[in-house]
């Protein structure tokens, strides 16, 4: 409501501007304007032709006008087609029909400050979601239901557990320590989509929410995503990475078609576990076609072999004196994996009302309840949320507008321990779940010991999953609000000034739980570790906007200028707990120990503050409505910085033009079209409390041998950095977006360069110097992407239409200097995890490898050419591969690339009468995985990927050589030795082939088909005789298929899962949760 | 006009009410860190000790491995990588610059605190004595300076050696001045600067022994030396696993069972096999044996629990007497038997006594002493066994044969008294007690010194020297390490299976390298200064 009166004023205002005066004829015109439905239609803007005379329609659709005869009235709304009507002398009374036109050139989009700007004059790519792209899908996390939807925007679940975090990248990452997530922005205030980890990705950080789950997707009106730095310029630094402009039900400044409004969203979904492997059932637990039953690896004899073993609990009679010694026979278990997973049930249920009372349409209110539940497909994986919300907005008679929303969600996730893991080590029901032995009952057997409760399993290096499904997890609860106050004033007719309060706050509290009786340290006594954090966000915002301002015949201007005060708080206080004393119950007094400086997680209690102050202003001039330049630039001011540095100025400019808005300019074969070109900058300012050295104090490091804490001071190994600067991101990009045909087909393309210089990392310093990291102003990136979108409307008749929506986008990053460090690693292990390596792309993984002996390897430093590629290198004791690392002692190398090429998405939905179509299908090219999972299951041998030739034996190809150095042998003639040394699969597969890291790693092309739904809507007709204005009804599918090309089938691996929870790594899979599939049936209703 | 003076008048206390604090730029410093100037003398000497202690420690996991005092898995290159010294090297330049600022904070305290600096001293010229032994030559004169040299470069290991020496002198100048301000020591108990004076002289013995400086060392005879048990320089871990207090070498094979194998070698050495073939000495087993060793199991290891077993490449595969250990190289896979294989006993790191109660070493199941170990860091046997080898080897005036006996009769003592309260009876018979009486350590001194009256020449008489101060260094690398180096003794298991060439010296760690250009890697073949035997010497 409120954006369109401000439009629609501003344009009031542009007319009483000139005063001309009439002569002719007077006569006064009056009518209703409504929809092709018949309902009015409020704020039409009517204009008498080639005069600045307007009005525009009441709340009722009601207008009135004085014009003469001769001349035309013009009606024009946004997202309609406009009308010219001729007055006669006879005319009085005019009701005008408007039809809803191709939204495309007028879309009103939000600028900074609340501002409206029109799409056409945008130099930078925009893209804006509406509700139904949102709303009643089977996805809790309203960023996962955005997935694929635009182009440039990378989002990737953290795993397929209810509630996990989830990666939201906006042009490919840049940044290497920074922040790559993008600045949410929801009614126009700051939003913290903040993942708070309270652990490395060992300790279980991918099951920790991130804050933006607490939106309800139900409650979201529209998105517009910003993508470029000279569209968030004015956002400050945190909108570097691009902006997502949430504007909620409550947040609301459409028009109502109805003075009341009900609408209730309702659906069911089920959640299920993705892609389980293709298991094979032909060969048990063993080595060497042996059964062993103690055993993880599957390379013992067939099944058919009509043998006996022992029951995986034979040797724990004194427990079950029922398995005491027992022999079963040596059979498949052939649903074990897949029985430990459920089918998660979800509902959702969303009633939104909205009204204006008064006839004038200027004030209106909204209010809002959600209400979720989910389970997802592990047992006690599950989330709750509800949302309470509401909103209004007023503009009084004497020139005060004011708008706000209050917002409450109370959001509740729990999840049995996942973490990233290796197969052993960590505290994980996905330790080894995915591959357990072909014969392990597993879910028909006990779990807890008898007597104490403690977990037992066929091993006693891992607990039963069953048994952490049971006793351990993790839990988050976060209790927020955020919401706004905006009060603005005219100051004149075309000046106004506003000012805005922003608030956003949530507590949460998380907690992490272990029984007693488990094996993995420091949990094995009990373990109970609880965190409460509070984040605030303060946001001022005053904001001088001077509009229209007429510089020339058809040349305008229109500026803001504001400043900004942004506040940002996190307290957290923690304790964590060992030796518990009541098995299973978890209240810290039922635990011996208690500290606040965490075995995992370190200290639990801390506190961080910061504040930016900006100022900013834009100036945007528009000249004869097809040449738009915007000058744009802010100045901020970040408590993060020595006062000497604290500061930066980044301008931005666009430029847009439109020649199909030049009077000619458009035909029926070239409806639109737009070049644009932008400039911008932005900053980033470091993290809190990185110029200066901190000094480390604990109370009790340890208890010395008479049992009294010992109190450690010491310098920190960070170094403070008092010359840090703020970092300056700079970005170029160029685009055209055109219509074409009718607008049957258009188009939207982009090119882009970013280059931050300076940038801030965590760099590493030779430790000799006594400390290992500072920040520093050192590395310089860049990153360069193309972005494509390209819709059809294949076929369009009144019955029939088939919409085709398709989207690609890629980029190329790559970090040019690091400033004379040669690489670091910045996540997953520094011996398997992504680095910034000068000359490289940003995020290769560097690891281990098979030794490859090829020529073009050979250098000084390495003559006897080992390498990474080339013909692999054999052990000519044993004909097995050797290992860079453990064999030949070699540094890590580069063994791939995470980024993908490229990515396309298409959309294409056909409608039939109320039937709608929907199918969304994904296809991502190259970005390299290194998959832990698919090592494990090569090595365990329970796909059907190696059940063949158990019994033969296998010669793996390549050249002898030894065993410590790597030189190759050379036979008799002087030749390298092909291998021919035979082994068996045992030694083959889990001894050797998938040791070092590089062997692990897979090109993940993959094709996805991310989405389905079909809708029906009832016909007016069908309700006419019904208190309802729409009921709509939706089945939905989300995941419903994925194939990696270059993964082995029957590994089933979705690449998308990822084990370093959110942030900057990506590419590792180190047995987190597999990705979900999902089906809904949602119901939509206004009354 | 009412309404704007309200609008006007909520809008002003908004902004008023979080404005200031909204509008502060000076939050610069960390409210979770202390600062510099509050930094406690005794907290920060603390810091340096726990560092310290976890630096010596670092030391010895992989050293341990490729000296076969416990199994080496593999090859050498797979043990000892870029990456092996990374959190071993940080945080030993990290304790660098406490051990400075401690100094600062001595210099502007009244009166100084020679006590506090001399220990802290004391700790840096060991660290860096041990660096050098490690690596060869490491950043010394321009370490810990990043204003100024930002990537320090290399000293040679010797004057790095002087200055270590010098800096021992020094330490002990500051703890002969009787300062009565005295610090927390988690070493000796109650402060007591002569203790670390001892310390001080026979890290000076220790390094001229590397040296091969026997006059040096002659004139160190006269001094303050470690020679009696209550000056054994050690760290006491206690039991309290929150905070983690207890042994490293508890808490990775006590908690969920043994983390690692024993040697078969060394096992072999301690004469605790069946007495088959092939490198058997006596066949009666050394009196520490059920102090060093638990075995966890009443069965002997078979089947898949035994990969090797058939195969003729090993040597023992298994020493028999229910020892579950592994042979030099052995990289076969592991199967499930950390609650099978012999792990670690009481000594030194605070485990089970072998009681034959074979019991698994996960947490409950067997009394132990719940990690309250020690690091033995440089004991007063060490002191007597280097000083019988500076006799043989370079000439000094002493008598080695006596030391070489005291040696083992402090070894001998220092092991058998560190059962505490643990039981060392059979459970069922009370009557037999599995303790080492003083006639089976009567006995085994008798034979070592009957075997070294019988060789020949000093090079025989040092065999068994150094093979006695390696049987009692049990839970200490560096020792060995360095003595395998320096004489090529004792005699060891050589790989089962292709282990490469020994590391005469570990590799940079990785982490020095990518950030210093001064520091270029070097090669398991490189030889540290004080290591001047030829290459291949040892395997």
């Amino acid at each position: 409501m409120k954006m369109k009166t401000k439009f629609s004023g501003i344009l009031t205002l542009l007319l009483a501007l000139v005063v001309q005066i009439s002569f002719a004829q007077e006569k006064t015109i009056s009518g209703t304007v409504t929809d092709d439905s018949g309902l009015p239609l409020p704020g039409v803007n009517i204009i008498v032709k080639s005069t600045t005379n307007g009005t525009q329609s009441d709340f009722d659709g009601n207008y009135s006008i004085s014009t003469e005869v001769g001349q035309s009235l013009v009606y024009s709304y946004v997202g309609f087609d406009s009308q010219v009507k001729l007055v006669t002398a006879s005319s009085s009374m005019m009701n005008v029909t408007m039809a809803e036109g191709e939204t495309l050139d007028a879309v009103v989009l939000t600028g900074y400050g609340g501002a409206t700007k029109e799409r056409k004059s945008l130099g930078y790519a925009v893209t804006t979601l509406q509700a139904d792209a949102i709303e009643n899908k089977p996805e809790s996390d309203v960023v996962r239901s955005l997935n694929g939807k635009v182009a440039g925007v990378q989002i990737v679940g953290n795993s397929g557990a209810t509630g996990s975090g989830t990666n939201f990248v906006i042009r490919g990452r840049s940044s290497i320590n920074g922040s790559n997530q993008p600045l949410f922005i929801v009614d126009g205030v700051p939003f913290d989509s903040g993942t708070n980890q309270q652990t490395g990705f060992g300790g279980g950080n991918t099951v920790t929410s991130s804050r933006f789950l607490d939106l309800d997707p139900n409650n979201v009106e529209s998105v517009q995503i910003l993508k470029g730095l000279s569209a968030s310029v004015l956002y400050g630094q945190q909108g570097r990475n691009g902006v997502v402009l949430i504007t909620t039900k409550n947040g609301s400044t459409k028009n109502l078609n109805k003075k009341f409004e009900v609408t209730v969203n309702s659906s069911v979904y089920q959640t299920q576990i993705s892609n389980l492997a293709d298991y094979q059932n032909e060969y048990g637990q063993g080595a060497d076609n042996i059964i062993n039953p103690g055993y993880v690896g599957n390379w013992g004899a067939r099944f058919d072999s009509n043998q006996m073993v022992a029951h995986p609990y034979a040797g724990q009679g004194d427990l079950f004196p029922e398995y005491d010694g027992l022999e079963i026979p040596y059979a498949a278990a052939k649903n074990n994996v897949k029985d430990f997973f459920r089918t998660g049930l979800g509902q959702s249920m969303s009633v939104n009302v909205a009204g204006s009372p008064g006839n004038d349409g200027n004030t209106r209110y909204n209010l809002n309840f959600g209400y979720t539940t989910e389970d997802g497909y592990i047992r006690n994986n599950g989330l709750t949320r509800y949302n309470i919300g509401l909103g209004g907005s007023t503009k009084l008679s004497n020139k005060f507008s004011f708008n706000g929303t209050a917002n409450f969600s109370s959001t509740r996730v729990n999840t049995p321990p996942i973490a990233a893991n290796n197969a052993g080590g960590a505290l994980s029901i996905f330790t080894r779940t995915l591959f357990i032995p072909r014969n392990l009952d597993l879910n028909n057997l006990p779990f807890e010991n008898p007597n104490d409760r403690s977990s037992v399993y066929y091993r006693s290096d891992q607990e039963n999953p069953n048994w952490l499904t049971n006793y351990a997890g993790s839990e988050q609860k976060t209790n927020r609000f955020y919401g706004k106050l905006g009060a603005s004033y005219e100051i004149s007719d075309n000046a106004s000034v506003s000012y805005r309060f922003g608030l956003d706050t949530y507590n949460e509290t998380q907690e992490f739980k272990a029984a007693k009786g488990n094996v993995t340290a420091p949990y094995t006594t009990g373990y109970l570790r609880t965190t409460s954090g509070t984040n605030f966000i303060y946001d001022h915002n005053l904001n001088f906007s001077f509009n229209n301002l007429e510089l020339a015949d058809d040349f305008s201007l229109t500026t803001q200028l504001g400043f900004n005060a942004r506040r940002d708080t996190y307290e957290q206080f923690g304790q964590s707990s060992v030796n518990q004393v009541v098995f299973g119950f978890f209240d810290h007094d039922n635990f011996i120990d208690q500290t606040i400086n965490d075995p995992v997680a370190g200290s639990l209690s801390f506190q961080a503050q910061q504040n930016i102050l900006g100022a900013y202003g834009e100036a945007a001039f528009d000249y004869g409505g097809y040449l738009f330049l915007t000058l744009s630039g802010r100045n901020d001011w970040a408590s993060t910085l020595e006062a000497e540095n604290n500061t930066l100025f980044y301008p931005g400019a666009s430029l847009s033009f439109v020649p199909t808005s030049m009077d000619g300019g458009s035909s029926d074969a070239l409806n639109y079209l737009k070049f644009r070109g932008g400039y911008g900058t932005s900053a980033r300012f470091p993290g809190v409390y990185s110029t200066r050295t901190g000094f480390n104090s604990t109370a009790s490091s340890v208890l010395d041998s008479d049992g009294n804490a010992v109190t450690t001071n010491g310098l920190s190994s960070l170094l403070g950095n008092v010359n840090l600067k703020p970092e300056l991101q700079k970005e170029f990009e160029l685009g055209l977006d055109a219509d074409l045909f009718k607008k049957r087909i258009s188009l939207d393309a982009t090119v882009y360069r970013r280059s931050i210089q300076d940038q801030i990392v965590g760099r590493p310093i030779s430790p000799s110097t006594g400390a290992t990291f500072t920040a520093d102003n050192i590395a310089e990136t860049q990153i360069e992407g193309v972005e494509l979108g390209l819709n059809f409307t294949l076929i369009k008749s009144d019955n029939f239409t088939w919409q085709m929506d398709n989207n690609f986008s890629a980029s190329e990053n790559t970090v040019i200097d690091l400033g004379g460090v040669e690489s670091f690693a910045y996540a997953g292990f520094t011996n398997l995890g992504n680095y910034a390596s000068q000359g490289e792309a940003l995020g290769v993984i560097k690891g281990g490898y098979a030794a490859r002996y090829a020529q073009s390897n050979i250098t000084d430093e390495n003559p006897y050419g080992t390498g990474v590629n080339g013909a692999l290198l054999i052990n000519p004791g044993t004909g097995q591969i050797l290992d860079s690392e453990g064999d030949l002692g070699k540094d890590i190398e580069t063994i791939g690339d995470p980024n993908a090429d490229w990515t396309a998405t298409t959309i294409n939905t056909i409608t039939y009468k109320q039937l709608s179509l929907s199918a969304q299908l994904e296809y991502t090219h190259g970005g390299d995985i290194y998959s832990q999972t698919a090592s494990q299951f090569y090595r365990r041998g329970v796909t059907e990927v190696n059940v063949d030739n158990r019994e033969g034996t296998y010669v793996i190809p390549g050249l002898l050589a030894n065993p410590t150095t790597g030189q190759l042998l050379l036979g008799d003639d002087g030749l390298p030795i092909q291998n021919n040394i035979q082994i068996g699969a045992n030694d083959l597969y889990f001894i050797n082939l998938v040791d070092p890291s590089g062997q692990g790693m897979y090109d993940a092309s993959h094709l996805r088909l991310r989405e389905a739904s079909l809708t029906f809507s009832l016909t007016e007709k069908m309700l006419e005789k019904t208190p309802f204005g729409n009921i709509s009804f939706s089945l939905s599918g989300q995941n419903l298929y994925v194939k990696a090309f270059n993964i082995p089938d029957a590994f089933n691996i979705d690449p998308e899962a990822l084990s370093v929870g959110t942030g900057n790594g990506q590419g590792l899979e180190f047995q987190t949760g597999p990705t979900s599939k999902r089906y809904s049936f949602g119901i939509k209703a206004t009354f | 006009m009412k309404n704007i003076l309200k609008i006007t008048f909520v809008t002003a206390m908004l902004a008023l009410f979080t404005g200031c604090e909204t509008t502060e730029l000076d939050l610069l410093d960390n409210p979770n860190a202390i600062s510099a100037d509050v930094a406690d003398k005794n907290f920060v000497l603390n810091q340096i000790q726990l560092s310290f202690n976890g630096i010596v420690s670092g030391f010895r996991g992989s050293s341990s491995n490729i000296t076969r005092m416990t199994a080496q898995f593999g090859q050498y290159n797979g043990t000892i990588g870029v990456n092996s010294l990374n959190g071993t090297w940080s945080s030993a330049y990290n304790m660098f610059a406490n051990v400075d600022l401690l100094e600062t904070i001595s210099a502007n305290t009244e009166g100084g605190l020679p006590n506090h600096v001399g220990v802290a001293q004391i700790m840096e010229a060991y660290t860096y004595i041990t660096l050098v032994d490690y690596v060869g030559n490491v950043p010394y004169s321009q370490a810990n300076q990043f204003g100024e040299f930002p990537t320090p470069a290399l000293d040679p290991g010797e004057d790095v050696y002087t200055a270590q020496i010098a800096l021992l002198n020094t330490a002990i100048s500051n703890l002969n001045q009787g300062s009565a301000v005295v610090p927390q020591d988690l070493f000796y108990g109650d402060f007591d600067a002569d203790n670390w004076i001892a310390v001080a002289n026979t890290l000076k013995l220790k390094a001229h022994l590397n040296m091969g400086d026997g006059a040096a060392i002659s004139g160190l005879l006269s001094e303050n030396i470690i020679d009696t048990d209550d000056e054994d320089f050690q760290f006491n871990y206690s039991s309290s696993a929150s905070p983690e207090s207890r042994s490293p070498i508890f808490q990775g094979n006590y908690v969920n069972g043994a983390g690692f194998y024993m040697s078969n070698g060394f096992l072999d050495m301690l004469n605790a096999g069946d007495g088959e073939a092939p490198f058997v000495e006596t066949g009666i087993a050394d009196p520490r044996l059920r102090y060093y060793i638990y075995r966890q199991r009443s069965t002997g290891p078979s089947g898949s629990n035994l990969p090797c077993a058939g195969n003729d490449i090993y040597d023992y595969c298994y020493v028999g007497n229910l020892y579950w250990g592994r042979d030099h190289g052995d990289d076969e896979g592991i199967p499930n038997d950390g609650i099978r294989r012999s792990t670690w006993g009481v000594y030194p790191g605070g485990g089970a006594f072998d009681n034959n109660q074979f019991n698994r070493s996960d947490g409950n199941s067997t009394p132990t002493l719940d990690g309250a170990g020690i690091n033995p860091i440089f004991l007063s046997s060490f002191t007597h066994f280097a000083l019988a080898e500076a006799g043989l080897d370079l000439g000094v005036g002493v008598d080695s044969r006596s030391l070489l006996e005291a040696g083992i009769s402090l070894s001998m003592d220092k092991v058998t008294n560190f059962t505490g309260s643990l039981d060392t009876t059979d459970e069922d018979d009370e009557t037999i007690d599995y303790a080492a009486t003083g006639a089976e350590i009567s006995a085994y001194t008798a034979r070592v010194l009957a075997e070294y009256d019988a060789a020949s020449g000093n090079d025989a008489k040092l065999e068994i020297v150094i093979r006695e101060w390696y049987l009692a260094s049990w839970g200490n690398g560096v020792e060995p390490y360095n003595m395998y180096r320096r004489t090529g003794y004792p005699t060891l298991q050589t790989g089962v299976k292709p282990v490469g060439p020994f590391p005469r010296s570990y590799r940079y760690p990785e982490n020095e390298t990518n950030t210093n250009p001064n520091v270029s890697q070097t090669t398991a073949d490189n030889q540290v200064f004080w290591d001047t035997n030829p290459a291949g010497f040892i395997n």
